[in-house]
């Protein structure tokens, strides 16, 4: 039996095409990613961070992605403060003592929320931050254990 | 060319065609796999990510927590088993089929199966423990998977802790990925086919069309490994290739069409431009050459075309040659139908004329004039060395008559249809004739009243180079079409009537009819001269000389005949002037030469010491070859330059004797003998007979026959003789028919006889019988008459 075909062939290839592209373009937005390393700013891998997280060392994990890149899991422990919402005010309350050293992240290294929201830290005047570039993308495929939303919802 | 053109584009579209299947085909292939690859990483990735929630998941149901708190594997394998009753199995792309529980430190604390499934519960994908043990602390909580295969089955698991980043356990979940990969089907839209571990296949969709190779579909196929780079999975995606090469035919037709279409649209183009640039500015150049080939006159006209370059250069370069072809054509012409003396048309342009004229004339009832002209200049001027006084005489002849006949004021009456006829008219044919074409000129009167007209103009003195001359003209006229209805016939109509002119004294004669039968007659005996040489018309005849005291036979006298096919015999006196007319004269010497030089050598043979006498055409001695032509016939004839002798005439040549001096003397030299023949006629005077090395005068017919009748006659005779005697040379009388003639000559010292009264000219053969029967052996001649006796 013959295969139903659906679409001719160039409407076929174009279909490939686009799938082709789509998968390409897997993440939220198409923005460039970020620059390895910025002046004034310090990076963490994930590798450091999970080192970091796992030796007990006091540290502030913040989630600077707005709630729906929350929704799809998230570091254990990290607190959930949107760039959008941060200022010296919501900081205070999240970080108490700004010697703390503190992570942010967001959804990955192409999402700039995380850097936004330790610049305006910065401008608080909170000087031991750390900018986890790859965010929670990195952190799920280099197999660190997180919080899955389904956990959540179930 | 073109349709060379159509198979080349036809031959490329088909390869190209050929090519773009073959390619098409291929990067299909290609785009598959790529496809396929990304679609598995991406189900995989996807695979991960849920089977990660669901262990994430798993661990923060409460009574999994408590189960696991207390550490006892009995109490975990029962709430592990609870989990497949809660349906988690059938959640998503997962299909569960295994979980197990570790400690902290990766020992086993319990397992469970999918019931449904009927499997044994011991984990497959062991690897996964053994690579967590191995890894440092930091490590420990990240989430390790893998796919692996196990009794001939594919698996992908997972261990994941429990508890976070602080790990208290591990859990392993072992999933069927089958599950998660039989969507692509419908993620692809097209058939596949995933072929387990086992080499069985794990699944197939409905419509796969059939292994894994061949023509009808494009398959493209990715392997998923294990971490130990095991193949776990084939999965295979099968493209219907007929609905491909149904499209690539349409495109090939497509391809065809355009192809097609574009060639003939460039074909057309081409040919457009071509017409354009190159056909319409070609074939006009070859109408126009053409034309100019036709009509000469058209000649030099200018082209002006669009189109090429080149092929308005080519328009440039015709337009520069028509043009110098032109002027060429415009001297040639000048030079062939002009005279470059009188710069009047010449005799070729003055046919052309009257062809013209007979043509525009022909039964119309119109009738013109023509004459020729020959102008009769003075000896003074004829004598002019450099001949400039000539040609100026020429020239003021020529304008003399232009001018006289130009003018129209003599015409009572002119018909208004003649007056379209170019009246430029006056021709120079060659040396003093002239001729002129007079198409206003109806009658023989008018005729007339021009012709006197003219030769009152040219009667008036001239003075070229100053000096006084004076000219004669003779005009002939014929008239059309009462003389003649064609131009050669009106030419020579013109031609005789100038003759008569001449004849009759100086001035002007219309052509007479009478005229005609006579000129006819030696028309036709010119055209039969030339033929007689070849026909063996030609006959040398030979009389007798006697020496009129030993009674010798010394020599013959050969002399021309001419027998006529249908004349009995044309006298040499009438012949030998038409021959020097037609320039037949030379030939016609040269042959009677060759014969009689030949036949004197018979005689020889035959023992007859005879002399042979030629008549030579003084014209003959201007051959510059004539000497030793001759030389060369005796030699031939081993005949000894003595025995010939050649007579010259003076009759007809008044002064021309002069001018063949150098060879006279040339053939004295040889011992040629040399005789002034019809001696008493001509005009040789005594100066002249003083220079020419002569040795035998011959003293004309007419004073011999006359000599007894008429004392000046016999005056004549005795004084020839005398100045012979004084000069030394020999003397022979001809005509000598009577035995009184004998008599009186021998009287007055004639040395040799020459007449009917001794023999008749005679054939080759004849003279040798008259020899045999008239002589003795030693050529003594024998009168057959007794009355020579008696003078005796």
């Amino acid at each position: 039996m013959r295969p139903p075909m659906p679409t001719t062939t160039f409407s076929r290839t174009l279909l490939i095409t686009l799938a082709l592209a789509s998968s390409h373009s897997n993440a939220e937005d198409y923005a460039q990613p970020l620059p390895e390393s910025l002046p004034g700013i310090t990076s963490i891998s994930a590798e450091a961070l999970a080192e970091k997280l796992v030796s007990g060392n006091a540290m502030i994990v913040i989630d600077a992605r707005v709630a729906t890149g929350r929704r799809k899991g998230y570091i254990e422990g990290s607190l959930h403060l949107a760039d959008v919402d941060t200022n010296c005010a919501s900081l205070a309350k999240a970080i108490p003592q700004r010697d703390t050293a503190t992570v942010f992240y967001c959804t990955s290294s192409k999402c700039g929320r995380s850097l936004n929201a330790l610049k305006i830290a910065q401008s608080c005047d909170y000087r031991n931050v750390y900018w986890f570039r790859g965010g929670f993308e990195e952190w799920q495929n280099k197999g660190y254990p997180y919080v899955s939303a389904n956990v959540s919802a179930r | 060319m073109i349709g060379l053109i159509g198979l080349l584009a036809l031959i490329l579209s088909l390869i190209t065609a050929k090519v773009f299947e073959h390619r098409a085909v291929d990067s299909h292939r290609i785009l598959l796999e790529q496809l396929l690859t990304r679609k598995v990483e991406s189900i995989s990735q996807q695979l991960r990510l849920e089977v990660t929630d669901l262990a994430l998941a798993l661990q923060a149901e409460k009574e999994f927590r408590a189960a696991f708190l207390t550490q006892v594997p009995a109490v975990i394998t029962a709430n592990l088993g609870k989990q497949f009753q809660r349906q988690l199995a059938s959640d998503g792309m997962i299909r569960l089929n295994r979980i197990g529980l570790f400690d902290a430190h990766l020992q086993p604390l319990g397992r469970a199966a999918e019931p449904l499934l009927k499997i044994e519960p011991d984990l497959a994908c062991n690897v996964l423990i053994e690579q967590a043990s191995t890894r440092s602390k930091s490590e420990r909580s990240k989430i390790l998977f893998t796919f692996c295969a196990a009794n001939g089955r594919a698996y992908f698991a997972l261990l994941a802790p429990i508890g976070g980043l602080q790990p208290v356990g591990y859990l392993q979940l072992e999933t069927d990925p089958i599950t998660a990969f039989a969507p692509l089907e419908t993620e692809l839209g097209m058939p596949i086919r995933i072929v387990a571990p086992s080499g069985q296949p794990a699944f197939q969709s409905r419509n796969w069309p059939g292994g894994i190779s061949g023509d009808h579909a494009i398959y493209a196929t990715h392997v998923q490994y294990t971490a130990g780079y095991e193949p776990v999975l084939t999965i295979t995606a099968a493209y219907n290739v007929e609905t491909l090469r149904a499209q690539l035919s349409h495109t090939l037709y497509l391809l065809l069409l355009s192809a097609a279409v574009i060639t003939l649209l460039a074909i057309i183009a081409m040919r457009v431009t071509l017409t354009r640039s190159l056909v319409t500015p070609l074939e006009r150049l070859v109408t126009h050459l053409q034309l100019a080939h036709r009509d000469k006159q058209r000649l030099g006209e200018q082209i002006d075309v669009q189109g090429d370059h080149e092929v308005r250069q080519l328009a440039t370069t015709f337009n520069v040659m028509t043009a110098e072809l032109r002027g060429l054509y415009g001297t040639l012409q000048y030079m062939a139908f002009t005279d470059p003396l009188t710069r009047l048309p010449n005799r070729l342009q003055l046919q052309e004329n009257l062809n013209y004229l007979l043509a525009l004339y022909k039964d119309k009832g119109l009738s013109f004039a023509l004459f020729m002209i020959d102008v009769d200049r003075p000896t003074s001027v004829d004598n002019n060395p450099d001949n400039t006084v000539s040609d100026a005489l020429l020239k003021i002849v020529a304008t003399r008559l232009q001018d006289a006949l130009r003018s129209t004021d003599f015409l009572a009456h002119v018909p208004p249809s003649y007056i379209n006829v170019n009246v430029d008219n006056v021709a120079r044919l060659g040396g003093d004739e002239f001729a002129a074409l007079l198409p206003l000129v109806g009658d023989a009167e008018q005729a007339l009243r021009v012709a006197n007209n003219a030769l009152e103009a040219l009667r008036q003195p001239f003075e070229p180079d100053g000096r006084h001359v004076a000219v004669e003209i003779s005009i002939g006229i014929a008239l059309f079409p009462l003389h003649s209805s064609d131009a050669a016939g009106l030419l020579r109509c013109a031609d005789i009537a100038m003759y008569e002119a001449k004849r009759q004294g100086h001035g002007c004669a219309v052509f007479e009819t009478t005229q005609v039968q006579q000129t006819v007659r030696q028309f036709d005996l010119e055209r039969d001269l030339r033929q007689a040489m070849a026909r063996g018309q030609l006959d040398l005849h030979y009389q007798p000389q006697v020496n009129m005291s030993s009674r010798r036979v010394t020599g013959v006298e050969a002399l021309m005949r001419w027998h006529h096919h249908d004349q009995d015999m044309i006298p040499p006196d009438f012949f030998i002037p038409l021959a020097e007319q037609i320039n037949m004269i030379r030939p016609l010497t040269f042959w009677a030469l060759e014969q009689a030089i030949r036949d004197c050598a018979r005689w020889r043979a035959l023992g007859r010491n005879l002399n042979v006498a030629v008549n030579i055409a003084p014209m003959c001695l201007h051959d510059p070859n004539f000497v030793t032509n001759t030389l060369r016939l005796l030699e031939q004839s081993q005949v000894s330059p003595g025995t010939l002798t050649l007579e010259i005439t003076e009759r007809g040549h008044h002064g021309q004797l002069p001018n063949a001096l150098p060879a006279i003397i040339e053939l004295n030299q040889a011992g040629i003998r040399l005789s002034v023949d019809d001696f008493g006629i001509g005009y040789p005077t005594l100066a002249q007979l003083k220079q020419l090395p002569v040795h035998q005068l011959k003293i004309d017919r007419s004073f011999v026959m006359d000599m007894l009748r008429d004392a000046s006659d016999a005056g004549i005779v005795r004084a020839t003789v005398d100045i012979a005697r004084h000069r030394k040379l020999e003397v022979v009388a001809e005509g000598v028919e009577l035995q009184t003639h004998w008599n009186a000559l021998a009287t007055y010292g004639v040395d040799i006889a020459q007449g009917y009264l001794i023999a008749r000219p005679m054939s080759h053969l004849d003279l040798l019988s008259w020899l045999d029967a008239n002589t003795t052996g030693d050529n003594v001649w024998i009168p057959q008459c007794t009355t020579l006796a008696m003078s005796d």
